[in-house]
């Protein structure tokens, strides 16, 4: 059996800078030894906006994660979002030559390579390249063709890019607290580890984390991710919309929101007022129930549908996507339920749907999703490439786990 | 321009190239003219020596076919061309016409490019006529806001204010050829009026100053005289090409009046001059005045940039003739006859917020005692020694504009909030006066200066032409 292996996940999100330190058991289960978490500053839409804040959110995080867990974190998985993500599909094809018509491992090879390249602008840097199903001739859905007879190997690929230069900004920033970046992970492919297992997948499930500052989502349909991508709307412009259309200040927008938003719009009843007592010499805040959640109710919706609008058509016409999986701050809204079942029609899961595993409490937290995720990714990641480090690199590794 | 201070003129699709072409006869003009298309067979037939051509490999030599997408992509395929061509300038003029899939998809791939190299970028766009449909505007209002954000400057022309300059008996090719030829006439002449030395003089800085707050582009007339009604004569040429949308005054953000004088024109006559733009402009006071003197003639030309506020909605296609504020108050406030003592004055917040570039904060009419302020400070202000450790794969666009100083206004946002009492909420407990408790009171207000809270010192999240920072209850009205 595997010895037990700690892994840390990083998540420099719009609201807050969260470090979770995770214990991988041999048999696979995941324990949260700790948990370092401080708002974030400087950090808008999901993008580094101030460097010196952020250094300094990431090293408080850190500090905080290394009393509460007891260990020394040296190496962190990274998670990135921002609006400048996109996901595409490429799809490769490889038409065997006239006097070959048994595939092999060579072809296969072949015609991903063909599918992983694709033009893209010497800014962009590339986080994943995920590699769907092969199919041959008409033949879908084939993990391993290897051995049959065909003429033509396709292979659809899901390549997740973003602009270097943003990318590299989170990169430095980690690295200037002092900490190594073991991986980057886009923040939905991260938490879609976590939370949809293979079933699900296999299904046909959206996952949509929506954040303080950006809705991050991914797509699988048949096991395959094949849409993925970034919105840069999220919770902060719920509280922004409150604050303008209610002309209060941001702070006490962000209250209202939290304590007594709801983002089904018609639930409440007329008249119904709410009340939130004024800071400083301000007077009180009153507002009609029924307008704070119609502000609410607004901009969840849109989001939910500019979510929509960037899968590829008849996704839930089609009954591609069986499931709707909802994680992240803003899914915490009361409503946000009902509103997404509206919207897109499908079984909506929330976080304490979700199938419960051996970790304590934070898993029942969707704020929590993206870097118990990247644990798991990190999991993922070991189980798949063997150790390769010498017994000099292992050695080091004991003791840098104190 | 000079050796020291080369310059490129990039003129990008169909619309680009035929406005270059009529400039392609003014002095040192040949040799910084780049023609670049997609399409092979209108690149060869171009007057313009130096060609690029953008995505061969895509589209093997044809157009974009309307596809932004497409041109984008052929674009980011040629960018090392792109690159060479604009290497070491200082000052790239980027020409091209907004709406088709060359001039929108390639233009914001190229400022990219300009800016990344250090150049003041000047974009000059033309706005497409209304009858080429709504896509287009679209597409050119989305453009125009990527390159405003890109762009230190961004001149502006739109077709459909053009259609004054047009001879109505003409065919149309007499039209279109009359268009390029007045906006060449403009184009050519900002670089001489950059190089001279006058003893008022108009430098890059000051153009960029024009357009500090990165919401307006720029329109831009030109007017000539000589001899004695010279003053009249220069007016009328400004009024004339001056393409101002209708209901401009109160969008007026910035003007500079550039004057070539001869010998022996006296100081009233340029004072009659300035007075006259600034009738013409609606009164605006700020007026940034260059002169130059041309001994060798007597005559008087005169060149006038306005930055004008917009919003980027397609949806009031087309942008410059924004003539309703797009925003009515949320809720239409009916006070009801007197029913209780309490006054039919707002008590919570209900003033706009204001948000102007100015270094002291602007008092409301009757500002009370309740009050603060937010300061924002520029981004560019960063801790410098973090900014050195991390500066180059920093956000490109931050401080590269070589001649132009540091934004040194300090966003000042204030809020006041009306005097209240404590009876005052206390009487508002039912339902009815509520609405009179929370209006977002906008009235009066364009939506251009309009606030986006939070998000007003980042940059814009633009999809299908509405802007997604603000609630989306205010954009649907």
């Amino acid at each position: 059996m595997a010895k037990a292996k700690i892994h840390v996940g990083l998540e420099i999100g719009t609201s807050t800078t969260r470090l979770v330190v995770g214990e991988v058991a041999g048999d696979g289960s995941i324990t949260i030894l700790g948990v370092g978490e401080v708002p974030s500053s400087g950090v808008l839409r999901g993008e580094i906006e101030d460097a010196a804040a952020v250094i300094q959110n990431v090293f408080d995080a850190w500090e905080l994660a290394q009393e509460n867990a007891d260990v020394d974190i040296q190496t962190v998985f990274l998670s990135v979002t921002g609006e400048h993500i996109k996901g595409e599909n490429n799809r490769g094809t490889f038409r065997l030559p006239p006097d070959e018509n048994i595939i092999s491992h060579d072809h296969m090879e072949e015609v991903l390579e063909i599918a992983r390249d694709i033009p893209l602008s010497n800014d962009q840097f590339v986080l994943h390249r995920v590699p769907g199903l092969y199919s041959l001739d008409d033949q879908q859905n084939l993990t391993n063709p290897s051995g049959l007879t065909g003429r033509t190997l396709d292979i659809d690929c899901h390549i997740i890019h973003g602009i270097k230069s943003r990318i590299t900004n989170s990169f430095r920033c980690v690295r200037e607290v002092p900490l190594d970046i073991s991986d980057v992970v886009f923040a939905p492919i991260a938490a879609a580890q976590f939370l949809l297992n293979r079933h699900a997948k296999q299904a046909g499930a959206l996952l949509i984390d929506i954040g303080g500052g950006t809705t991050d989502y991914v797509l699988y349909v048949e096991g395959q991710l094949v849409a993925s991508g970034c919105i840069g709307l999220g919770g902060d412009h719920i509280s922004n919309d409150i604050a303008l259309m209610l002309g209060i200040p941001w702070e006490q927008a962000e209250l209202l929101k939290k304590m007594q938003g709801d983002a089904n719009g018609h639930r409440s009843k007329g008249g119904e007022v709410v009340r939130l007592k004024g800071t400083g010499n301000m007077p009180d805040i009153v507002v009609e129930r029924s307008k704070l959640n119609e502000i609410i109710h607004d901009r969840l919706d849109e989001i939910l549908h500019l979510v929509k609008s960037r899968l590829p058509e008849d996704t839930f016409r089609r009954r591609l996507c069986k499931a709707v999986y909802l994680c992240g701050g803003t899914s915490l809204m009361r409503g946000i339920g009902d509103l997404a079942l509206n919207i897109y029609g499908v079984a909506i899961n929330m976080l304490s749907d979700v199938e419960e595993s051996e970790v304590p409490r934070y898993i029942e937290d969707p704020r929590y999703c993206t870097t118990i995720g990247l644990i798991r990714y990190a999991q993922i990641l070991e189980t798949e490439l063997p150790d390769k480090r010498g017994l000099l690199g292992r050695m080091k590794s004991w003791f840098s786990r104190g | 321009m000079d050796q020291e201070n080369p310059m490129r003129i990039l003129a990008i699709g169909g619309a680009g190239c035929s406005i270059v072409e009529k400039l392609i006869e003014e002095p040192n003009i040949k040799e910084q003219a780049y023609a670049l298309n997609l399409d092979a067979r209108l690149l060869n037939r171009s007057l313009i020596d130096r060609k690029i051509q953008l995505g061969a490999r895509l589209t093997r030599g044809l157009g974009s076919g309307g596809n932004a997408a497409i041109g984008t992509q052929a674009a980011l395929e040629s960018q090392d061309a792109i690159l060479r061509a604009i290497k070491g300038a200082e000052i790239v003029v980027m020409i091209s016409g907004l709406g088709g899939g060359t001039g929108s998809g390639v233009s914001s791939v190229v400022a990219q490019l300009a800016k990344e190299q250090g150049a003041f970028l000047v974009s000059v766009v033309t706005y497409p006529f209304l009858f080429e449909g709504k896509d287009r505007c679209f597409l050119a209002d989305e453009t125009l806001a990527e390159l405003r954000l890109l762009s230190d400057l961004v001149l502006c022309f739109d077709n459909n204010l053009m259609e004054k300059l047009i001879d109505d008996d003409g065919g149309v090719i007499n039209a279109f050829d009359h268009l390029n030829e007045s906006i060449a006439k403009i184009v050519s002449s900002i670089p001489s009026m950059l190089a001279s030395k006058g003893f008022l003089r108009i430098g890059l800085d000051d153009l960029k100053s024009l357009t500090v707050s990165g919401k307006s582009v720029c329109v831009v007339g030109n007017g000539e005289g000589c001899e004695s009604a010279r003053v009249s004569d220069v007016v009328e040429g400004l009024k004339k090409t001056l393409l101002l949308p209708e209901n401009f005054e109160n969008l007026v953000e910035g003007a500079l009046l550039s004057i070539e004088i001869g010998s022996d024109v006296t100081v009233s006559e340029v004072e009659d001059l300035v007075n006259q733009v600034r009738s013409l402009l609606g009164d605006f006071s700020d007026i940034k005045i260059g002169l130059t003197v041309n001994a060798a003639s007597s005559s008087m030309k005169a060149m006038c940039f306005v930055s004008i506020k917009l919003l980027p909605t397609a949806q009031e296609a087309p942008v410059l003739r924004q003539t309703t504020p797009i925003l009515t108050p949320v809720e239409e406030v009916s006070i009801p006859p007197v029913q209780t003592s309490v006054k039919p004055q707002e008590s919570i917040v209900t003033s706009p917020i204001v948000t102007k570039p100015v270094a002291d904060p602007i008092c409301l009419p009757g500002a009370p005692s309740n009050e603060f302020f937010v300061t924002t400070e520029p981004a560019d202000d960063a801790d410098d020694e973090i900014e050195d450790s991390v500066d180059d794969s920093f956000e490109l666009f931050d401080d590269i504009a070589p001649e132009a100083p540091k934004n040194e206004v300090r966003f000042v946002e204030k809020r006041v909030i009306e005097p209240e009492t404590e009876e005052v909420i206390q009487e508002f407990t039912s339902s009815e006066k509520i609405d009179d408790l929370h209006r977002y009171s906008n009235d009066s207000e364009n939506a251009h200066t309009l606030d986006r809270g939070k998000f007003s010192s980042s940059r814009r999240l633009i999809v299908d032409g509405q802007d997604l920072d603000l609630p989306p209850a205010l954009r649907k009205s």
